[in-house]
C-alpha cells in the first residue's frame, strides 16, 4: 500500500454519521446487556429455586439451546422467520435488542451459576446456623457476593455484546459498521474508515476494560 | 409472591416491547394479492440495498435518493399511495422479500436465471458488466481474462455476486478468495493490500475505487459479463410485476428514467430502444 | 422452650447415626455434655467430629437416634422447633461473608429475620466491644487478623442469642498471639453462662481452655474426660491427649 493516498477528510465530512452510529451501538448494547442481565437472574433463580423438577430441567435445556446459537444467527431468525412463522414482525432495532438480550442472558446466569457453585458450603451453612432461611440466604448474601466477584467476568461479557452488535449490520441496523459500510460505498475509502471504527471501539472499549479493572482492585481480589 | 409479581411484570413487559411495535402483520390471506394489498393500505413497501448511484443513502442524514429511488417514488405518486423505504442488506435482502418485510425490492442485483427461481425480476432497467482490477506492476501479466485462469493467480470476489459465479464458471483454474461481506470494495482492497492478484466487481465501482487508489488499473476498458438488473418481486406477485414492467417502459420511453440518471452522473449500459413511425 | 443463662442441665446424645450417601460417619454414637462448660471434643481426622457438632446444632440432620437437651424444666427435644434457637455454631474457617462488612455480618442475619433495626446495631457494637474488634465495624473480614476474624464470628454467632456456642476448630492456622485471644474469648463467653463445645485438634489449648473433654474415634463418643484426669488419663483418648504439649 506504498502508493496509497490516505484522505483523512471524511473524519468531518462524516462525523455525525459516526457519532450516530456510536449511539446506536451503544444504545442497543446498554439496553440489551440491561435487558440480558434481567434475564439471566431470572434463569438463574429458577434454576436454583425451582419449584418443579421439570422446570429446572426445562430451563437447563434453554440454557444450552440459546448457548449453542450464535447471534448472527438469531438476529436473522427473529427478524425474517419470525414474520413467516409467527406473524410477527418487530423493526430491526428491536430484533436488535431482543437477540442481543436472548443470546446474553445465558452467559449471565450460567457465570453466576458458576460463581453460585464455587462458593464453599461453609458460607450457606453459617447462614443457616444463625438461622436464615436458605432461599434469604441465597438471594441477600450469596449472590450479591458472587455478582461482585463475577462482575469482572461478566463486564468482559459486556464489552464482547457491544463487539458483537456489529452483527446487526446484517438487517441494516445502523450501527457503527454499516453505517461505515455506508460511508465506503459514498467515498470508496475502506482503509480510513475501518481505521476510524476501529480507533472507534479502542476508546469505548478500553475505559470500560479499566473500570473492569478498578473493581477487582477495590474488591481485594487483586493487588494494585 | 414478590417474585412472582416480578417476574409476570418482567414477561407482560417482554410481551409489550415484542408487540408493541408490531407495524404491519402479515397479511396470510391469499385472496388478496400484494398489488390489491398496496392499493387498500395505500402503502407500498420497498427495500433496497446501498448501492451508489443507483440507490444512494447519506450517512449523515440518513436519506435515500438514487435513479431507483426517484423512479419508484414517482411510480407511487402516481399509484396515490405512500412509499416506504427498508433497509437491507446484499446478503438478507431477499430473506426480506420471502418474508414480506417489503413488496417490492430495488436493491440492483442481476437478474440471473438461478436467482429467478427465488424471486421474479421486472424487465432489465439497466446492464452492469463487470471488470477485472490488478496492480498496475502486473499489467503485462494479465492482458486478458484467458490470463487470469491459472491455478497461480488468487481472484478475490464476494461470496455469492454474479462474479463469483462468473469466476467459478469461466475461470475454473483459478484460486479463488471468496470473502463473506457485502461490502463490494472489499475485493479491491485485497488486491491493494496484495493479498489477491486480481478483484473481480461491477465496472462502475471498479472504476470509483481506482480514483482513489492510483497503483490500481482495470485489464480492460470495456466490462465483461453484461448482465440485466431489474427490481424484484416474490414468484407470485404477478399483477405487481406487471404493473412495475408498464410503469418502467413508460418511465423509459418518456425518457424520465434517463433524466434521472442523468442527475446521478450515472451511465449505465441501456438497450438502445429506436421508435420510428412510418 | 428457650435456656436462660446459666441453665442447668445437659445436651444428649444417644444413639446416633448419620450417614452421608452410603459412608457411614456417625455411627452408634452416645454422649453428655453438661450445659455451662466448656466442653471440647477431640480425635482423629475423619472420625466424625464435625458432622456431630452440625447433627448437635440441627444443620445436619441425624438419620436415627435421640438428641436433646435435659433441663431442670424439661427435655428439648430435636424435634421442636425451639430446638435450634439455643444454638449458635462457628464453622472452622469462620466463614464470614467476603462482600459484607464485620458490622454488616453481625447484623444481617437479624435483620433479615426483622428484628428492630437500631436495637440490632447496639448490640452488634457492644459484642464487637467485647471482643477487642469496635474499630473493625467498617473493615472487610479479609483486612482483618486471623483471631480478629475469629472474634467476628464469634460474635456473629452471639448476636442471636444462643446459650450454647458450638465452635469448630475456632483455632485453625493462628499464631500463638492470636490463640490467646479466641482463649480470652471463650473463657468471657463461658463466664457469662454460656454453654460451649468445642472441636479442635489442638490439645494444648483444648486443656487449657475445657472443663472436660471427650475422645471420638470412628463415629463415636469412646471417653469423657473431666479436667482434673486430663494428665492422668488411661483410657482411650490417652495417647491422643499425651501429643499435647
Amino acid at each position: 500500500m506504498g502508493n496509497y493516498n490516505w484522505d483523512w477528510s471524511i473524519v468531518s465530512i462524516y462525523w455525525k454519521a459516526f457519532g450516530s452510529g456510536i449511539l446506536n451501538s451503544l444504545f442497543i448494547s446498554a439496553s440489551a446487556i440491561i435487558i440480558g442481565s434481567i434475564l439471566g437472574f431470572i434463569l438463574l433463580y429458577f434454576m436454583v429455586f425451582p419449584k418443579y423438577k421439570i422446570l429446572k430441567i426445562c430451563l437447563g435445556w434453554t440454557v444450552e439451546i440459546l448457548l449453542a446459537i450464535p447471534l448472527l444467527v438469531l438476529l436473522v431468525w427473529i427478524y425474517y422467520c419470525m414474520p413467516i412463522l409467527f406473524n410477527i414482525k418487530i423493526s430491526a432495532l428491536q430484533t436488535c435488542i431482543i437477540a442481543m438480550s436472548i443470546n446474553l442472558a445465558p452467559f449471565v446466569s450460567e457465570t453466576l451459576r458458576a460463581g453460585l457453585d464455587s462458593i464453599p458450603k461453609g458460607y450457606t451453612e453459617a447462614g443457616i446456623a444463625l438461622g436464615i432461611p436458605k432461599r434469604k440466604i441465597v438471594r441477600n448474601i450469596l449472590i450479591p457476593q458472587v455478582f461482585s466477584e463475577m462482575l469482572p467476568a461478566l463486564i468482559t461479557q459486556y464489552i464482547t455484546l457491544f463487539k458483537l452488535s456489529s452483527l446487526a449490520s446484517v438487517i441494516a441496523v445502523n450501527e457503527i459498521l454499516h453505517t461505515a459500510n455506508n460511508i465506503i460505498s459514498e467515498t470508496y475509502r475502506p482503509l480510513e474508515v475501518f481505521t476510524v471504527v476501529a480507533l472507534i471501539y479502542i476508546v469505548i472499549v478500553i475505559p470500560i476494560s479499566k473500570l473492569s479493572r478498578q473493581f477487582e482492585i477495590k474488591d481485594g481480589l487483586t493487588k494494585k | 409472591m414478590k417474585t412472582k409479581s416480578i417476574t409476570a411484570a418482567l414477561l407482560l413487559f417482554v410481551s409489550l416491547l415484542i408487540f408493541n411495535s408490531c407495524n404491519n402483520t402479515v397479511d396470510n390471506s391469499k385472496s388478496e394479492s400484494t398489488f390489491e394489498k398496496i392499493k387498500r393500505e395505500k402503502v407500498m413497501n420497498v427495500g433496497y440495498v446501498v448501492y451508489a448511484p443507483i440507490v444512494k443513502k447519506d450517512p449523515n442524514s440518513g436519506q435515500v435518493s438514487g435513479h431507483f429511488v426517484d423512479a419508484m417514488k414517482y411510480i407511487a405518486d402516481e399509484m396515490g399511495v405512500k412509499v416506504i423505504f427498508h433497509e437491507a442488506d446484499w446478503s438478507t435482502f431477499s430473506a426480506g422479500l420471502q418474508s414480506k418485510r417489503y413488496d417490492v425490492c430495488i436493491a440492483p442485483t442481476y437478474s440471473t436465471i438461478k436467482r429467478s427461481l427465488a424471486v421474479s425480476f421486472t424487465e432489465p432497467i439497466i446492464y452492469i458488466g463487470s471488470s477485472a482490477i490488478i496492480k498496475k506492476s502486473d499489467v503485462a501479466k494479465f492482458k486478458s481474462l484467458s490470463d487470469l485462469n491459472k491455478k497461480e493467480v488468487t481472484i478475490a470476489v464476494v461470496q455469492g455476486e454474479g462474479n463469483h459465479e462468473f469466476a467459478k464458471r469461466e475461470l475454473p483454474n483459478a484460486t479463488l478468495k471468496v470473502l463473506s461481506t457485502s461490502n463490494m470494495v472489499l475485493p479491491m482492497v485485497e488486491v491493494a493490500s496484495k493479498n489477491a492478484d486480481v478483484a473481480l466487481t461491477d465496472y462502475y465501482t471498479a472504476k470509483k475505487f481506482i480514483e482513489t487508489n492510483s497503483n490500481l488499473t482495470i485489464i480492460s476498458q470495456e466490462p465483461f459479463e453484461v448482465l440485466p438488473i431489474g427490481w424484484s418481486v416474490r414468484n407470485d406477485d404477478i399483477e405487481l410485476i406487471n404493473f412495475l414492467n408498464n410503469a418502467i417502459q413508460y418511465l423509459e420511453s418518456t425518457g424520465k428514467m434517463e433524466k434521472w440518471e442523468a442527475q446521478y452522473d450515472a451511465h449505465w449500459i441501456k438497450q438502445k430502444i429506436e421508435y420510428t413511425t412510418k | 422452650m428457650d435456656l436462660r443463662k446459666n441453665e442447668i442441665g445437659k445436651i444428649v446424645g444417644a444413639n446416633l447415626f448419620k450417614s452421608f450417601n452410603t459412608t457411614p460417619v456417625l455411627e452408634d454414637c452416645s454422649f453428655s455434655i453438661r450445659l455451662g462448660e466448656i466442653t471440647t471434643i477431640i480425635g482423629r481426622s475423619g472420625c466424625g467430629k464435625t458432622t456431630l457438632l452440625k447433627c448437635i446444632n440441627g444443620i445436619e440432620t441425624i438419620d436415627s437416634g435421640q438428641l436433646f437437651i435435659e433441663t431442670q424444666k424439661g427435655n428439648i427435644p430435636f424435634t421442636e422447633k425451639k430446638y435450634k434457637s439455643n444454638f449458635g455454631l462457628v464453622l472452622q474457617g469462620g466463614f464470614l461473608w467476603r462482600r459484607k462488612t464485620i458490622l454488616e455480618n453481625i447484623t444481617i442475619a437479624p435483620l433479615l429475620l426483622k428484628h428492630p433495626k437500631s436495637e440490632t446495631i447496639d448490640k452488634a457494637i457492644s459484642l464487637l466491644k467485647k471482643f477487642g474488634i469496635e474499630n473493625k465495624k467498617n473493615q472487610y473480614p479479609e483486612n482483618l487478623s486471623g483471631g480478629e476474624q475469629q472474634r467476628a464470628a464469634i460474635a456473629r454467632a452471639l448476636i442471636m442469642e444462643p446459650k450454647i456456642l458450638l465452635l469448630d476448630e475456632i483455632t485453625f492456622s493462628l499464631d500463638p498471639f492470636n490463640k490467646l485471644d479466641v482463649l480470652d474469648t471463650i473463657l468471657k463467653i463461658k463466664d457469662e453462662g454460656f454453654t460451649v463445645i468445642l472441636v479442635s485438634h489442638d490439645i494444648s489449648f483444648s486443656k487449657k481452655v475445657s472443663d472436660s473433654i471427650l475422645y471420638m474415634n470412628e463415629g463415636k463418643i469412646l471417653e469423657s474426660i473431666s479436667k482434673n484426669n486430663f494428665e492422668n488419663s488411661n483410657g482411650f483418648g490417652h495417647d491422643f491427649l499425651s501429643l499435647g504439649v
